[in-house]
């Protein structure tokens, strides 16, 4: 067996020390070192990202007649090189590609949209709606402007919140795994 | 010890039973619950599969989106799960994810198992580990740990179910097979109690009951029928010895009769067997063995001889004149001298020599192992010189001599019977040399023997062929001057051996009994011849014929006499018979009653060689003669030897005192004449007148009264 061997430090402490060592080792690092959380939060993001892509079903005909599923990101890209390990992935049966948006013109060619920060969330929001793009940003108002996922920070942890009505209208069906994940759900019965 | 050997056999087949029962179904236990165990197993593995399945695929969202909380509510269903004792989700970074263990158990969650993708049986648990995979995508672990106790109590179960079922069949078995075995076993216990019945009381008349086919009812019926055989054998023995014993009884009283009479002869018939079988080997006068014992020691000693390449010798004796002892003196006196002789031919030999006794006068000695032919010759001449010391017998001092012939082996014979043959020739030769000697055998004598043989045929084809001729020669009466009578001789003239005197053929015409018809030929020739001269007119002439010894020892000599009598027409009183004082002598009583009747018939009986033997005046007196004859022996040297003339003074005076006439034969001169005719001894025979001469010629002496002689008859 290769318990013994495999058995990290931790294992050996009582579980209650366990967990406010994890507490710790977690929470200090954001507190003390900024933009290093930074840049492991969007790590995180950005693998969100493609998870969310996974527990989404897209209407037949929107991936049907392509190859490639676009992973859009508008306005201020936060998540740097990271985001380009999903380049390549498989999503629905179509090759994952990043794209960086320049311009709104080019969204609805997008499956998935990442809002920046500086980006005017209203207009894209406007050139998407009932169109069957994803839209996901950290903006606090988010799912309250009409965008279907929020990330939110809990206790340090990505979470995120979906907008079931936003979701419906753009022809989306989110599974219940992933809304089962999700801090809230608005529009849901 | 306890041996299974010795339990009854329904016991032996009940256990038989049972314990196959047992096996059987113990085996089929142990294989249903190893098959269930097995299956058991896979159920077990299945639902942990299954488990793990399900808490991947509500897990997989969580993982992915490193919510530990929502992975660790994916667990919560396990509560419920009464086996589950732990479970766990890692991340693809190994790191627990979230866990779950049963509450009330003290059990750690595993490191994360890199080999992942198994399931381990640990006995009391069972561990699963498997990937969490969410399209096509590894993205963590699953961890289960399940007991066994369901799969024990399981177990368990089966185990009870086992067992009752075991019991249940041991049961039914035990009762079936006491049911059953009753089957094989009741007809064998029949059979032993019948058996044992039948060997303890003896009754045979017991049969076992049973009617099966199988081979105990073989058994039961092969064994009724032996019983049938016993009791038939049974009855059968004791008919049998029923009858045995009877007769045994019957014999017993038969026995004990038969033994009381047998125990009163037996001592008698002891002694007379051994007495029988004495007498059948030994001579009754002398005790000596006798032939037969004699030739059975010849036998075995030629044998010996035969075997050590040693001579032996046999000695033939024969006691000289003992005849005549006998006759005078009488058988007791004889039988004493016997048994005298027989004693000291006893002392002459050595102790291994066998004196017997073969009849009459005869005996033999067997010598043994003798070193050569001068052992036998030395005690032949001490037996020689032993006898001659007189013997006394009843006041008569008796002097005995005896021939002995003497035949060695091998030289003289390599059997019995030639080797006796050839010592009783030698025997007679001693006789013929003048007694009182021993001769050896020589081959010669077979010779002698051989001649005598070839003689005996010749003296048959004599008779055949008239080579037999009578020649007559002359008596004279000297004081008439004329021939008064003529005495019959026989002559034999062989066509190539020439003369043969009579003294050579007689006695073997007397052996081969030959002379019967010699003798009557003699009788009935001399007797026709007479006739003839009396026709011719010398009626006065007298024919003198010699009896033998053999024919005056048969019967019947008389009636041949007769015959020749009547058949020649001669007058009895014109014949003589002429008898040698010896032949007379040989059996007097006998030769009494022939003469007596010889002269009761009219013929005379002249005493022939009057004066040779030894007999005693008093048995010359019975004997009825008319004539007596001085032999030509004392003739011879008269008037020379005054012993001989003493003699025949003696014989003279005596004929003259006896009242018988006298004639004397052999005179061949004138001196001897004289002496005769001085001593008034008128009839003379011999040479002196004329010698034997055949009829015709006696005829012309008869005519010329003239003889051929020296001296003429004077007219």
């Amino acid at each position: 067996m290769t318990t013994a061997n495999d058995m990290p430090l931790l294992h050996g402490l009582p579980r209650i020390v366990r967990c406010l060592l994890a507490t710790l080792l977690l929470s200090a690092p954001a507190l003390a070192l900024a933009d290093e959380s930074q840049i492991s939060e969007y790590r995180v993001k950005s693998a969100f990202l493609y998870n969310f892509s996974r527990f989404v079903t897209w209407p037949d005909a929107t991936l049907q007649d392509r190859t490639e599923f676009s992973l859009c990101v508008m306005g201020t890209d936060p998540f740097g090189a990271q985001l380009d390990k999903l380049t390549g992935k498989t999503v629905h049966n179509n090759t994952l590609v990043v794209r960086r948006l320049k311009s709104l013109a080019m969204v609805d060619d997008c499956q998935l949209v990442y809002i920046g920060e500086d980006t005017t969330r209203a207009d894209v929001l406007l050139l998407v709606r009932e169109q069957p793009v994803l839209t996901v940003s950290d903006a606090a108002d988010f799912i309250e402007q009409g965008g279907i996922i929020q990330f939110k920070l809990v206790q340090n942890k990505v979470r995120f919140r979906i907008n079931m009505d936003a979701a419906n209208t753009a022809g989306l069906r989110i599974s219940s795994k992933l809304l089962s994940l999700a801090t809230s759900v608005t529009g849901r019965d | 010890m306890w041996s299974l050997r010795n339990i009854p056999i329904r016991r032996k087949l009940t256990l038989l039973v049972v314990v196959i029962s047992s096996v059987s179904l113990l085996l089929a236990s142990i294989a249903y619950i190893t098959s269930d165990r097995i299956n058991t197993q896979q159920t077990v593995s299945d639902n942990l599969g299954t488990m793990a399945a399900i808490i991947a695929a509500n897990s997989s969202a969580a993982l992915l989106f490193s919510d530990p909380v929502a992975a660790q509510e994916t667990l919560g269903f396990l509560t419920s799960q009464q086996h589950i004792q732990a479970a766990a989700i890692y991340g693809m970074d190994e790191m627990e994810f979230a866990s779950y263990i049963k509450p009330g158990l003290k059990l750690e969650i595993p490191a994360i198992h890199l080999q992942a993708e198994n399931i381990l049986f640990w006995g009391d648990y069972v561990e699963l580990f498997t990937y969490i995979v969410y399209e096509g995508e590894q993205i963590g672990f699953v961890y289960l740990r399940s007991d066994m106790e369901a799969v024990h109590e399981r177990l368990i179960w089966f185990l009870g179910i086992v067992a009752l079922i075991l019991l249940a069949s041991l049961l039914v078995t035990v009762v079936l097979s006491a049911q059953l075995q009753h089957i094989i076993t009741d007809p064998l216990l029949r059979l032993s109690a019948i058996a044992r019945q039948v060997s303890t009381e003896k009754n045979y008349a017991v049969r076992v009951i049973g009617d099966g086919k199988d081979e105990l009812g073989n058994l039961i019926t092969d064994f009724n029928t032996m019983l049938d055989e016993i009791q038939s054998r049974d009855n059968e023995l004791r008919e049998n010895r029923l009858k045995l014993e009877e007769r045994v009884a019957r014999r017993t009283r038969e026995l004990e009769i038969a033994n009381e009479q047998l125990a009163l002869s037996k001592e008698q018939a002891e002694s007379v067997a051994s007495r029988m079988e004495y007498h059948a080997h030994h001579d009754a006068l002398t005790g000596l063995p006798n032939r037969i014992l004699l030739n059975d020691r010849i036998t075995s000693e030629l044998a010996h001889a035969r075997r050590q390449q040693t001579n032996a010798a046999l000695l033939f004796l024969d006691l000289d004149r003992f005849k005549i002892i006998n006759d005078s003196l009488g058988h007791a006196i004889g039988d004493q001298l016997l048994r005298a002789i027989s004693r000291r031919l006893n002392k002459c030999v050595r102790d291994e020599d066998t004196v017997a006794r073969l009849g009459g006068d005869e005996f033999m000695i067997l010598l043994p192992r003798i070193s050569g032919s001068a052992d036998a010759g030395r005690i032949a001449k001490k037996i020689i010189e032993r006898l001659v010391d007189p013997i006394s017998c009843n006041g008569h001092v008796l002097h005995i001599t005896t021939s002995i012939g003497i035949s060695i082996y091998p030289y003289d014979g390599t059997d019995a019977e030639t080797l006796i043959k050839h010592a009783d020739i030698s025997m007679y030769r001693a006789k013929e040399l003048g007694r009182n000697k021993a001769v050896y055998y020589t081959a010669e004598m077979n010779a002698g023997s051989r001649k005598q043989l070839a003689m005996e045929t010749s003296l048959r084809k004599a008779l055949e062929k008239n080579q037999l001729k009578l020649f007559y020669q002359p008596k004279v009466d000297i004081s008439r001057n004329m021939i008064i009578g003529v005495e019959a001789l026989l002559r034999w003239q062989h066509p190539t051996m020439g003369f043969i005197s009579p003294l050579e053929f007689i006695p073997v015409a007397e052996d081969t009994g030959l002379i019967v018809p010699i003798g009557e030929w003699v009788l009935h020739t001399a007797f026709r011849q007479l006739k003839q001269w009396h026709n011719a007119g010398y009626g006065s002439l007298t024919l003198a014929v010699n009896l033998s010894s053999a024919q005056l020892s048969r019967p019947g000599v008389e009636e041949v006499v007769e015959q020749a009598l009547r058949e020649s027409g001669v007058d009895a009183g014109m014949t003589e018979l002429e008898v040698t004082e010896n032949v007379a002598m040989e059996n007097i009583d006998s030769a009494i009653l022939i003469l007596e009747k010889l002269k009761h018939m009219g013929v005379s009986i002249a005493m022939d060689d009057f004066g040779t033997g030894y007999s005693s005046l008093s048995y010359l007196s019975r004997l009825p003669f008319d004539t007596v004859k001085i032999d030509r022996s004392f003739v011879h040297k008269i008037p020379d030897s005054t012993e001989d003339v003493t003699i025949v003074e003696a014989i003279i005076a005596m004929a003259q005192s006896l009242k018988l006439s006298l004639i004397v034969e052999g005179v061949e001169n004138a001196r001897q004449l004289n002496f005769f005719r001085q001593h008034g001894v008128n009839l003379v025979q011999g040479y002196l007148f004329s010698k034997p001469v055949e009829a015709s010629e006696l005829l012309k002496m008869l005519e010329s009264q003239t003889l051929p002689g020296t001296v003429n008859l004077v007219k």
